[in-house]
């Protein structure tokens, strides 16, 4: 187990720095970009003049980025502003250090996924039980046709439909801002029923082969009943193929808050990104890319070590897979 | 007890004559409704796209200020938007950017993904650790913050969306081929074949890509509106295709700004936006049906 | 009283694309203490049928006939009837040990269960139960072994678990399915001691079905030959060897491999078995037979040759006499 850990911890800092060194290469290699500018010929005061600050500015933005030195030097050095957590300031708000930011935006972000998928597991677990023991009756096929209507449509849509719902028809739900927990109600639905589609669907299918399998018709011959098969079995074996699913989800729902925040006016880290990569703030790009990075990376490890705690075989063997 | 699955093994060749195969394919895609109705509203969609300007009843750019937050009228069936611009007009030529960025990057991932994956899964060993640690990486990816960067330093144009779609969901096809050609390669058949003194290149083409093929299909009926996906949620955040070319996500984004006004401005490009990728979900489950004996029982 | 009575057994599975007709019409008989061997090919339908017995057959077979256990109306007995019957009186061994264990639960806990499920034992007294019942099929330490998973075991190992799992109950019949099909030669002969030394033991009826003449002839009492979904001969495995009737047992007896003698060519029945897609008509084995009649398109009845001995051939009785063989 701590070696598999280990390893992949590994693969993890293997993976940041590739997504550093691309995500870096790609703003240099923007038309215009700051990074690519030729300091040593021009001097600050072109800098300065091409991007309308005072030549003390642009020196100490010279200084701070590296500018007069080679790519790999200004590559670490986003890379270790963004490590010890000495990140500076940005362009679009050079008032505010870039770390503040961060840590009033993204609780907001990370909240607004982690809610989304408590509640999508909330519902998805019962239905896809309740489908799976009444295989190809109506419940099932009415379930899973939600499922997939959910699924097929992706939460921006959702929000759409949520909005004139609630919002417009209704008048149940705010739909734009931030000012206590009922701001919070559609946009965790928006995000959480495409997902509660997914997920139900997948226990579906893997209860039914679980309940199909020869260990099932096991404990029948022991005298179980399905409840027994079921509850003391087959669903903990559908479960822990579920957890592995939870690592993509949170990444694709971390993505998701990104234009449901948009829609919904939530001040979170989603919406800094957006402004930063529409105004070219590449130190903010930088930093956040390398955030939301870290941060999917981590839940996935966490949720491969869950998966792997829970599951014996993995367990005692320490080998993954 | 297990004679009800030894009685159809389906991983093994099809040795069917082609035509009782296509007509048992058939029966099982068409066992579903819906993936009948959706493949008829799939080429619907496909044609209004491709004949857009033929279909189009107005210049989609075209504003016209008498006619401004016109509701549906007959001479403009989902009304008119704050220029007096033609809704239904501006909804088709949306579907025409969201079908060029769905079927163009599965184009593009699908070739990627056959190609790396067939060879790291038929050569195994180095190649397929290279492409196994590419795949870690990127499922660390922050996809569509990528996907936005890359729009963002290439220029809002539709191949610069097109690219950035296809940049990381290559990945997908690749881990399916590769996992289909694993494992036909270990199937007698095509050890046969190798015996027989078949090369490497011709085995893959001839034996091992044609056996994998069910799943590859699936996935891109599936691909196709993931896509369209990434495309439209681009211009819900503002960094798309920009303004005045009409787009699926800046309809809604638009939409929703005046939804307290005139909610027809939202529903409809969400509606028909909704109906195209349930179809093509509609249409990649029969496809699976086809194709999956494990949802057969 | 007969503790298993089976007439007219039918079994068909509807799949969306073929009917297979597994079990066309077998009559079976198992009296207490009794042990009973059916042999016969893949295809022939003796899982099937034994399968049958606890109705433990997957949704899509559609059975009929009769199947009397205990003097319980099987056929007619509702879900929570069977499921007192099933892991109580009837305990059931399977051939692939690995599958039909729950990867993971631990051994202890699966153990267990038939005592759970029937309210036989409070959780304590199950463990000290289940911990004995490790120790007599031969588990060394089941102290340490009762938490342990099933991949933690071997092949053996696990299919002594099953025997130990089947007979916690202590159950007035056992079936036991293929149990020693997926092991080792040496291991397949200790199981195969150990189910008939716990069969003696305790009593019970058992039914065992394998694809192994001669180990059915080790453990059984009376043989049961199917073919084609068909019984085609039954007779006390003591005769096996001399009195057997039906062309398909003799090109049976005739393949198997001899030590005594020179190796040559092993005979083997030529043709292929069943189609199971077609409902059966005439006798199954016509194709494949080299002493066939036109009359053997019919069906032929399974009739008494001697006694305790049945077969279901039109030449039961004069192709003793052309073979020469001592009745």
């Amino acid at each position: 187990m701590a070696q598999f850990i280990a390893r992949r911890f590994l693969y993890m800092i293997l993976a940041f720095v590739v997504i550093s060194l691309v995500t870096y290469f790609l703003m240099k290699a923007a038309p215009g970009s700051f990074l690519a500018m030729n300091v040593g010929v021009n001097g600050a005061s072109f800098g300065a003049d091409q991007f309308q600050v005072s030549p003390q500015v642009m020196q100490s933005i010279i200084n701070h980025y590296h500018l007069n030195a080679p790519w790999y030097v200004q590559w670490w050095g986003f890379v270790k502003g963004f490590v010890t957590l000495h990140m500076g300031t940005s362009f679009e708000y050079p008032n505010t250090p870039t770390l503040q930011l961060i840590e009033e935006t993204f609780p907001v972000s990370l909240s607004l996924a982690l809610i989304s998928i408590a509640v999508g597991l909330a519902v998805a677990i019962p239905f896809g039980i309740i489908a799976a023991v009444r295989a190809n009756s109506w419940v099932d096929s009415t379930t899973m046709f939600a499922a997939m209507t959910g699924t097929a449509i992706p939460s921006y849509i959702i929000a759409v439909f949520l909005i004139l719902i609630f919002g417009v028809w209704t008048h149940l739900f705010p739909i734009l801002g931030y000012q206590g927990a009922q701001y919070y109600v559609l946009p965790v639905l928006s995000l959480a029923i495409p997902m509660i589609g997914a997920s139900s669907r997948y226990l579906r299918n893997s209860l039914i082969e679980n309940l199909h399998s020869e260990y099932v018709t096991a404990i029948f011959a022991r005298g179980g009943t399905l409840k027994d098969a079921v509850f003391g079995n087959a669903l903990r074996n559908s479960l822990l193929p579920l957890i592995t699913t939870i690592g993509p989800l949170l990444a694709g729902l971390m993505m998701g808050t990104v234009f449901i925040e948009e829609m919904f006016g939530l001040p979170g880290m989603g919406h800094i990104f957006v402004n930063a990569a529409g105004r070219r703030d590449y130190p903010l790009i930088m930093d956040s890319a390398m955030l939301y990075a870290v941060v999917i990376m981590i839940m996935n490890l966490l949720v491969d070590i869950i998966y792997g705690v829970l599951d014996p075989r993995i367990r005692r063997s320490g080998r993954m897979g | 007890m297990a004679t009800s699955s030894r009685v159809e093994n389906d991983s093994a060749p099809n040795i069917l004559p082609t035509a009782k195969r296509r007509s048992r394919a058939w029966r099982r895609f068409t066992k579903n409704k819906l993936s009948l109705i959706g493949a008829v509203f799939v080429v619907i969609v496909v044609l209004t796209a491709i004949f857009a300007r033929e279909v189009a009843p107005y210049n989609p750019l075209q504003a016209n200020f008498l006619e401004t937050y016109q509701g549906p009228t007959w001479q403009h069936l989902l009304g008119t938007d704050s220029l007096g611009r033609d809704m239904l007009s501006r909804i088709i030529y949306s579907l025409r950017n969201a079908c060029i960025v769905g079927f163009g990057a599965e184009i593009v991932e699908l070739t990627i993904g056959l190609m790396l994956g067939a060879t790291a899964g038929y050569l195994g060993g180095f190649a397929d650790t290279i492409l196994m640690r590419v795949v870690d990486v990127v499922y660390g990816f922050p996809t569509f913050l990528f996907a936005i960067i890359l729009v963002v330093m290439m220029g809002h144009t539709i191949l610069a969306i097109l690219v950035a779609v296809s940049a990381t969901s290559w990945v997908g096809m690749a881990r399916i081929v590769r996992s289909q050609v694993m494992q036909v390669r270990q199937s007698p058949y095509i050890e046969s074949a190798r015996a027989m003194g078949a090369s490497t290149w011709q085995t893959v083409i001839r034996y091992v890509l044609p056996n994998s093929m069910g799943p590859v299909l699936v996935a891109v009926t599936f691909g196709i509106p993931a896509n369209m996906m990434i495309e439209a949620a681009l211009s819900v955040v503002g960094l798309g295709i920009q303004p005045p070319t009409p787009d699926l996500g800046e309809l809604i984004l638009v939409g929703q700004s005046a939804v307290l006004s005139y909610s027809y401005l939202l529903i409809w490009p969400a509606l028909l936006f909704a109906l195209t990728l349930l179809s093509f979900s509609f249409v990649g489950d029969g496809l699976r049906n086809v194709f999956d004996t494990k949802s057969d029982r | 009283m007969a503790l298993v009575e089976i007439h007219n057994l039918r079994v068909r599975f509807e799949t969306d694309e073929a009917t297979i007709y597994a079990v066309n019409g077998i009559d079976l008989m198992v009296e207490p203490g009794q042990s009973i061997g059916i042999v016969g090919e893949s295809g022939s339908g003796k899982s099937v049928s034994v399968t049958s017995i606890p109705r433990l057959l997957p949704r899509t077979a559609r059975v009929e006939g009769s199947v009397y256990f205990n003097g319980k109306d099987m056929m007619r007995a509702t879900a929570s009837e069977l499921q007192a019957i099933r892991g109580h009186q009837i305990g059931m061994i399977f051939q692939n040990p690995h599958a039909y264990l729950n990867p993971t639960r631990t051994i202890g806990k699966q153990l267990m269960e038939p005592l759970l499920f029937h309210h036989l034992a409070g959780v304590k007294r199950a463990r000290a139960m289940g911990m004995e019942m490790l120790d007599r099929v031969g588990i060394v330490n089941p102290k340490a072994r009762f938490d342990n998973y099933p991949f933690e075991f071997s092949g053996g190992m696990l299919q002594r678990v099953l025997i130990a799992m089947a007979l916690i109950t202590g159950p007035k019949l056992v079936i036991a399915d293929e149990p020693t099909t997926a092991l080792d030669v040496t291991v397949q002969a200790q199981i195969l001691r150990l189910l008939k030394e716990m069969q003696r033991e305790l009593g019970m009826s058992m039914i065992f079905v394998t694809h192994d003449l001669a180990v059915a002839s080790q453990v059984s009492d009376v043989i049961y030959v199917m073919y084609g979904g068909i019984v085609v001969e039954r007779l006390p495995a003591k005769q096996l060897i001399r009195v057997h009737r039906h062309p398909y047992l003799s090109g049976l007896l005739a393949s198997l491999p001899r030590v005594d003698e020179p190796v040559g060519r092993l005979p083997f029945i030529p043709g292929l078995p069943v189609n199971t897609r077609q409902p059966l008509s005439g006798c199954p084995f016509y194709a494949r037979c080299q002493w066939h009649l036109d009359q053997c398109q019919s069906a032929p009845p399974l009739t008494l040759v001697e006694r305790d001995h049945e077969a279901a051939c039109w030449l039961a009785d004069e192709r003793r006499v052309a073979n020469g063989q001592p009745s």
